[in-house]
């Protein structure tokens, strides 16, 4: 325990910083030179945040060889020396005492038992070997960008096979179709120094008040300067947000693509679209005749324009239940040239069957009413994982995807990364692999009934309980002897619990990483505690499977010249026997995959940053490039001239990979569809998961924590009052959910913090105990392949 | 037992007082010089269960806008968890 006087100082301490953020916010110079963090006496370091993608800059302060204590990093651009809540408990996420320590194989008993490490890389080597076609790699927007790249070259590069797949499938997807079919390149244009500037803020289905609260805290930062920010919550339930905005609109589930072309409507058809700006870098683009695809077909303004006509306000208010004088509202600010307008969104626009559709008319009604490319207007996605930007999109780590945005279909591509992998040509395959749903699909699916994939390595990410329709896509593997699943983790989850093979994964500093956010920012952080045990970098786990099967004779995994394809060289260009993990740390692995990285960013110009330069900030966000004095320059706006070095000298704004070649971006209309599920007399409900305060995504790390398992231990189903009356449901009564796929017995919670609307229902998914994504629904956009996880049909009764 | 530094945005500046006095009626805290709207407070809790608490019951103090977390300190105990979750039992079963 503290001495008295100890825990004195640290209170002082803990002032000093408080005081020094408090004078940074009032613009005065702060009270010393660093934010008194260092007076505790602690070794401190800097590292991103481990858990959401706002990407906080914290430091970590260690003593004895532990986190003792978290500050936020006062020259941090994103947070500016603040954190949200989960400060509280990201030092604690290290230290749950059923850390996974040993590599363990399941006998035939069904136990698992602890196997060395050599023994688990060899078993690993050996299933591959057997049939590399039929292996896939499962990872993560937790995975670092060097573990992804490492992961992307031995399957893309080496075994010719693209069945890799993030998790982010299921949750950003729909960003990058999105982003792709309006701009020809994925992530934002613009970034968080948006919120500072704009006038109104729109909440899109999300609620930044708890999943990114920093980013909110800058917006009720300037609100508390007498600044005015109009904050509208376009939504389908309340949330913490809510209590912030100025208007919140409560919409009938999947209209919201009505909304986007009811405010399309209005700026056409009243001739307050920014004409200038449309002639000057739009083209119009709509569906294909006879289905969906990613690039659709061009039209012109006179169609668009009829496409348009019927979403007038009176027919969208009676399909979405907004009222006409909220949509009224939506349509003037859009047509008011005065009104700066930034949109944010997250899984309430990208987990939906209309994922892309809704995504195109939110840019598209940016770039009609000429909110674009000007600090404060802004379309911008925002992600829920630390490194689904970075990792996931920008390293390329989706089935159909090569790194820097290229694509494995495109024979230019395949040949440009064979050229920067120095592998044969020809040797990456062009056909894409298996989305995140059909791959486990297909692994849960009896081999001799199409069941082509038959072993799958997990890192990162929990898919036994984030996958839609658990039954179909993962439960299924219990009783198919023949599949092997190899699990990488810190902690015991629902995806290890039928695991034939885990193996113990260090966690956030307990090794280097380099992480991407949100707004394209690219951040690197050092090792700074050991692991537990035997746990060790997956990065390490997927060199040594690589060089096993280098051993072992597999020819994928020579490059041209007959070297090894993950091969890191010293300075004096020695090789490095890194795939041994006693020499593991040898030199920086991270360093040296980030570096092999980075040339492929340049061809979709987004030019990452050199690793030391990284070293030396708290982020960078690319295109990153080198100004004539050699200083390296990072980009706040792209496609601006007076903030974008690839945009051309006089264009103003240029949308340099256009789709359709002439540095135009593409307004598409996307027409309302019903939902595939829609309530009906049988499950009179909408079910809607999402997360809470407490737990972050599954609760893997969140549930070690005890105070916060303690103070949310359970799931729950939050309904409104007037339904719970009707079914004579009371709060805390145990009812039964119900729909096409399952059921599960819960908690009623009637006067909850999210306060659905009638005939709604929310469940939150961090418990394992009871999944909410047995219940689910499998479908998913057509065009990104993200499942809805916000819209099903159910019913409830009393238990 | 974290001990947290807190930044306090006031919806308006003029209050300090009331508000100093709900906090202390609240907590032990450190109260800092009030900065234009901001106001710096230090506090000492019996675990992150207890921070989290705190941290709402301050935000519902009127005149209390939002509430950011500058630093956690967790130096002397663990900051994590004393068992596993039942998924502990899950994987080995």
């Amino acid at each position: 325990m503290l001495t008295l006087e100890r825990r004195k100082f640290l209170k002082l301490a803990a002032l000093t910083a408080a005081s020094s953020a408090a004078s940074r916010r009032a613009g005065a110079a702060p009270l010393a030179a660093n934010n008194g963090s260092s007076l505790a006496g602690l070794d401190w370091q800097k590292a991103p945040c481990r858990f959401c993608g706002t990407g906080c800059h914290v430091k970590v302060g260690i003593r004895d060889g532990k986190i003792a204590a978290i500050a936020g990093h006062e020259n941090a651009e994103v947070n500016k020396g603040l954190l949200c809540v989960k400060g509280y408990h990201v030092g604690g996420i290290l230290y749950g005492k059923d850390r996974l320590t040993t590599p363990q194989l399941r006998d035939a008993n069904g136990e698992l038992q602890d196997i060395t490490w050599e023994e688990a890389i060899n078993v690993i080597a050996d299933r591959v070997m057997e049939a590399p076609e039929k292996f896939a790699f499962y990872g993560s927007g937790q995975w670092t960008i060097p573990e992804g790249y490492a992961a992307q070259t031995l399957m893309k590069a080496g075994l010719s096979n693209n069945h890799i797949e993030p998790n982010a499938r299921l949750c950003m997807a729909s960003a990058v179709t999105g982003f792709v079919s309006t701009y020809g390149v994925d992530e934002p244009a613009g970034c968080y120094d948006d919120l500072d500037h704009c006038d109104v803020l729109i909440c899109w289905g999300n609620n930044p008040a708890e999943m990114h609260p920093v980013l909110f805290s800058r917006v009720m930062d300037r609100r508390s300067r007498g600044e005015k920010v109009e904050l509208i919550d376009i939504g389908t339930r309340r949330t913490r947000t809510t209590e912030f905005a100025d208007h919140f609109m409560n919409f009938r589930p999947q209209t919201d693509l009505a909304i986007a072309n009811c405010i399309a409507r209005h700026l056409v058809y009243t001739n307050t679209y920014d004409k200038r700006f449309v002639e000057k870098f739009c083209n119009f683009r709509a569906d294909i005749e006879d289905g969906l695809d990613l690039m659709g077909r061009p039209i012109d303004f006179a169609a668009y324009k009829e496409m348009l006509d019927p979403y007038t306000i009176e027919y969208t208010s009676k399909l979405s239940g907004l009222p006409a004088e909220q949509l009224q509202h939506l349509c003037d600010l859009f047509a008011d040239p005065k009104q700066k307008i930034t949109s944010l969104w997250c899984m309430g626009m990208n987990q939906h069957t209309r994922a892309t559709a809704i995504n195109r008319l939110v840019h598209g009604i940016h770039l009609l009413s000429g909110k674009f490319g000007v600090p404060g207007n802004a379309p911008t996605s925002l992600t829920g994982q630390p490194s689904a930007c970075g990792t996931a999109r920008e390293v390329g780590t989706l089935c159909h995807a090569l790194p820097g945005g290229l694509l494995v279909a495109k024979p230019d591509h395949r040949e440009h990364c064979e050229k920067l992998w120095n592998i044969p040509a020809g040797r990456i395959n062009p056909k894409p692999g298996y989305h995140t749903v059909e791959m486990w699909t297909r692994f849960c699916t009896p081999t001799d009934e199409g069941g082509d994939i038959s072993t799958i390595i997990v890192q990162v990410t929990n898919p036994g309980q984030t996958l839609p329709n658990l039954k179909k896509t993962f439960q299924a593997k219990k009783n198919l002897k023949d599949k092997f699943l190899i699990v990488s983790d810190v902690y015991p989850t629902a995806t290890t619990a039928l695991a034939d093979l885990v193996l113990p994964a260090a966690l956030w500093v307990e090794k280097n990483g380099v992480f991407g956010n949100s707004e394209r920012r690219t951040q690197q952080w050092f090792k700074l505690v050991e692991p537990p045990g035997q746990a060790r970098p997956d990065t390490w786990m997927t060199l040594a499977i690589a060089h096993r099967l280098l051993e072992l004779g597999h020819p994928g995994m020579k490059d041209k010249d007959g070297n090894f394809i993950l091969a890191v060289h010293d300075e004096a260009g020695n090789e490095v026997p890194v795939w041994d993990f006693d020499h593991f740390y040898d030199i920086n692995v991270d360093e040296a995959l980030f570096e092999q990285y980075r040339p492929f960013t340049h061809k979709k110009h987004k030019n990452v940053a050199p690793y030391q330069e990284l070293v030396k900030h708290t982020g960078m966000r690319w295109p990153v490039v080198q100004d004539e004095s050699g200083e390296w320059r990072e980009t706040k706006f792209r496609f601006s001239e007076f903030s974008d070095p690839f945009v051309e000298k006089g264009k103003e704004i240029q949308f340099y990979h256009s789709t359709t070649d002439d540095d135009r971006a593409q307004i598409w209309f996307c027409p309302y569809e019903p939902h595939p599920e829609e309530p009906d007399d049988d499950y009179p409900f909408w079910l809607c998961t999402g997360r809470v305060l407490e737990h972050w995504h599954t609760g893997t790390m969140t549930m070690r924590v005890p105070q916060l398992a303690n103070a949310m231990p359970k799931t729950y189903c939050e309904l409104n009052p007037e339904d719970a009356s009707e079914l004579g449901i009371t709060n805390g009564d145990p009812i039964v959910i119900s729909t096409r796929r399952g059921d599960i017995t819960v908690p009623a919670w009637t006067n909850g913090r999210g306060r659905p609307p009638r005939g709604s229902l929310f469940v939150p998914f961090f418990d394992e105990t009871k999944l909410i994504n047995e219940l689910t629904l499998d479908a998913y956009c057509p065009i990104s392949k993200e499942p809805d996880y916000k819209k099903c049909a159910a019913k409830i009764r009393r238990a | 037992m974290p001990i947290s530094g807190l930044l306090i945005t006031l919806e308006q500046p003029g209050n300090i007082r009331e508000i100093s006095a709900a906090i202390l009626e609240i907590c032990d805290a450190e109260i800092g010089d009030l900065e234009e709207r901001w106001l710096p407070i230090a506090v000492d809790t019996s675990d992150s269960r207890t921070a989290r608490d705190l941290h709402d019951q301050l935000l519902a103090i009127p005149g209390v806008g939002y509430i950011d977390v500058v630093s956690v300190a967790f130096e002397g105990d663990s900051p994590a968890a004393e068992g596993g979750s039942p998924l502990s039992k899950a994987t080995r079963s």
